[in-house]
């Protein structure tokens, strides 16, 4: 029974802790403006995500290290190094769209402005990277992220014209409003979206937090093989709600406030508190992950102590990391830059920046030295394979077409 | 084996130019007899903000929204029109029949502002109510939508 | 493209037995496989820096020693030479911060020195940091959770 309750926190923590501002914004653009004629880039997305943060789950437990210290040991400081340069640039980015995402759902709960939330949010990240314990963050921002659920429920309530719905997924082409350029710039940033890349480092350095050993290893397959698909599911309902509401209105989603809408067109304002509360915890979550994922890089690059389940006063120069780039967050967002804005070019430099990070975890994880008889399977790699074509089309196709179609517009 | 990394290193830099000015090249296609694009992309803009305007007035009326996402999502909408507007006063006509589009879709984008601003102060229970701010929301996107459609028409 | 060269004009026959490689006793270490790079645990197993860089001596005392002569691995480095590792050029001596080589006890999958860390140089700014900024913010020195 014991087993039962783990296996299900799990699989509900990894649903819940799915999405973040990227998936959410991304998610509602698209679909307000594509319809759902990009959903099959989510299923790409998701299906990348799950072989990737699988393949760093297995590194992580079956060789005792974390990626940073591996790839470091692996490639060499100096293509390391680069990898580190490209991926702290993107979770700082990252990072700052997060924080603006809480504030910008905090702004939503209350009547109080999102340049009065960030601090107050920032500072209740760090509070909480400071004295809480991994596994209490990550069950309680999960859990509570499945209130986000609401969007699937809302696609029911909404009572769509499911032919159509269908027709528009299965015929993955621009409609006659939108060009060619504008479709692939948005299936590249939903890529981005799905497959983010702080995901693996905090992954495989949450199985060191956890001393995940190999029995550990089923659990975290079933969370992810269960888990995400069904966060996968959530994006899509995300886009579906703004492809039932504001597609035939010609409305473009470019806020927060504009994407709870539809919500509360399904299901009234108890509908709309749970997907507020949602989103809060679905940005949290997301920002402790980024958060954490600077301090794990940089500290597994140069060899520091890290971890949460050391004291801080034992691992100085991670936590010393972590409120840096929380404090490098706060200052961007203060300058009143547009969260939604960030979020959107976060998304586009996540996918800029994935072959740097997906690439290196390919190698480790196929090296008997570290991984012994548990390296990859052929089908794992043939699989792997394909997706590093893919994320290299997607990573160098990137900034021409944010230049060719002024980044979306 | 010097040689080699020379040029290589030509190679993929060649590589790299030529993808990044590939991406110039796609730039938006401009007949110089169609209404000029940034025109219609500003009433697209508006008619967006008067769609989430009227649909967040709505919600507030049937109890559906409470008034803090009201008033957020028309304070958003009011970005919106806003920037539309910017866009509209900061363009140069290149000829006189273009200005009077331009000036045409001033008006129009003016009506909007006008509407959500009074869906807004609704909201927010200062003055009005539903029924005269629904009249004047729908007021406005019939315009917008006309002027939309002749100017896409004209071309 | 080289043309393959004839049987008859090889400087060598072509069964001939390659001489065996010299087996010194101990055991054999590659600098850059094994120790360049590598986690250095202390005697807790607390992580203390990656191997930057080594320091080696001729064993006639030389401090530039050449490939030509014999010289023994001093010191593990790590810091600043990070920098020049990575781009090219040295650091003076003076600046280099060293593990001393006899601290080291074991060489595996990660380095183990026989020392804790907290009494080594390289450890500096752990050490400042925690005194300074985190052991000065309050909860720093308690226990998560």
């Amino acid at each position: 029974m014991k087993r039962l309750f783990a296996v299900a926190l799990g699989i509900l923590t990894a649903i819940g802790g799915f999405l973040d501002i990227g998936d959410l914004v991304t998610n509602a653009v698209v679909g307000s403006r594509f319809g759902l004629s990009l959903a099959w880039v989510v299923v790409v997305g998701v299906v990348g995500i799950c072989l990737f943060a699988q393949m760093s789950g297995r590194v992580a437990a079956v060789s005792g290290r974390a990626t940073f210290e591996i790839i470091r040991e692996r490639l060499g400081p100096r293509a390391a190094g680069a990898n580190l340069a490209a991926s702290f640039a993107v979770n700082l980015l990252t990072l700052t769209a997060e924080v603006g995402g809480i504030a910008l759902a905090l702004q939503l709960a209350s009547s109080v402005e999102p340049r009065l939330w960030i601090p107050v949010a920032a500072f209740a990240v760090w509070l909480v990277i400071w004295r809480t314990k991994f596994s209490v963050m990550e069950n309680v921002t999960g859990l509570v992220g499945l209130t986000l659920v609401v969007f699937a429920v809302a696609v029911f309530l909404l009572g769509p014209d499911w032919g159509e719905l269908a027709q528009q997924a299965l015929r993955p082409a621009a409609p006659a409003s939108e060009g060619p350029a504008v479709y692939w710039y948005y299936a590249i940033a939903l890529f981005g979206a799905a497959m983010t890349p702080y995901e693996v480092f905090f992954f495989s350095s949450g199985a060191r937090e956890e001393r995940w050993t190999r029995r550990d290893l089923a659990q975290s397959r079933a969370n992810v093989l269960v888990g995400f698909p069904l966060g996968g599911i959530l994006s899509v309902a995300i886009a579906a709600c703004a492809a039932i509401v504001f597609l035939p209105r010609g409305v473009e989603v470019s806020s927060l406030s504009q994407i709870v809408l539809p919500v509360a067109l399904a299901g009234g304002k108890l509908a709309l508190a749970l997907v507020i509360v949602g989103i809060v915890a679905a940005t949290f979550g997301a920002a402790l992950e980024t958060a954490l994922s600077s301090g794990y890089t940089l500290a597994q690059y140069l060899g520091w102590p890290w971890g949460k389940f050391r004291r801080p006063a034992r691992a100085a120069r991670f936590h010393l990391t972590m409120i840096v780039a929380l404090l490098v967050a706060v200052a961007v967002l203060m300058t009143s830059v547009d969260p939604i804005a960030v979020t959107e070019f976060s998304v586009v430099f996540s996918a800029v920046a994935l072959p740097l990070t997906y690439l290196p975890i390919l190698v480790v994880a196929n090296d008997p030295e570290y991984m012994g008889d548990a390296v990859n399977g052929r089908v794992t790699n043939a699989l792997a394979l394909v997706y590093l074509v893919v994320i290299l089309a997607a990573s160098l196709a990137a900034i021409p077409l944010m230049i060719a179609t002024g980044a979306g517009s | 084996m010097i040689h080699r990394g020379v040029r290589a290193t030509r190679v993929a830099a060649a590589t790299v130019l030529v993808t990044a000015l590939a991406g110039c090249s796609l730039g938006p296609a401009s007949a110089p007899d169609a209404a000029d694009p940034r025109l219609v992309d500003a009433l697209d803009e508006a008619t967006s903000a008067v769609g989430t305007a009227t649909l967040a007035a709505d919600l507030l009326d049937e109890g559906r929204l409470t008034a803090t996402v009201a008033d957020t999502a028309l304070l958003d909408a009011l970005r919106v029109v806003g920037e539309a507007d910017d866009a509209l006063t900061t363009l140069v006509p290149p000829d006189p029949s273009a200005a009077q589009h331009r000036d045409e879709a001033l008006r129009a984008v003016g009506t909007a502002t006008d509407a959500v601003v009074a869906a807004r102060g609704w909201a927010n229970g200062v003055e009005g109510d539903h029924a005269v701010v629904s009249a004047g929301l729908d007021g406005a996107a019939s315009a917008l939508d006309a002027l939309t459609t002749r100017l896409e028409g004209s071309s | 493209m080289k043309r393959r060269v004839p049987l008859s004009s090889r400087p060598f026959p072509a069964d001939e037995q390659l001489p065996a490689p010299p087996r010194p006793a101990g055991r054999v270490l590659d600098a850059r496989l094994h120790l360049l790079d590598r986690q250095v645990h202390d005697v807790d197993e607390t992580p203390v820096v990656v191997v930057d860089d080594l320091e080696v001596r001729g064993t006639d005392g030389d401090e530039h020693p050449t490939g030509a002569q014999e010289a023994v691995v001093t010191a593990l480095l790590s810091g600043p030479v990070l920098g020049t590792r990575v781009f090219g050029g040295r650091p003076p001596a003076t600046r280099w911060h060293r593990i001393a080589w006899s601290d080291v006890t074991e060489v595996g999958v990660v380095v183990r020195l026989g020392v804790r860390g907290d009494a080594l140089d390289v450890t500096w700014t752990e050490r400042w940091v925690r005194d300074h900024v985190v052991g000065r913010i309050p909860g720093g020195r308690h226990d998560p959770g």
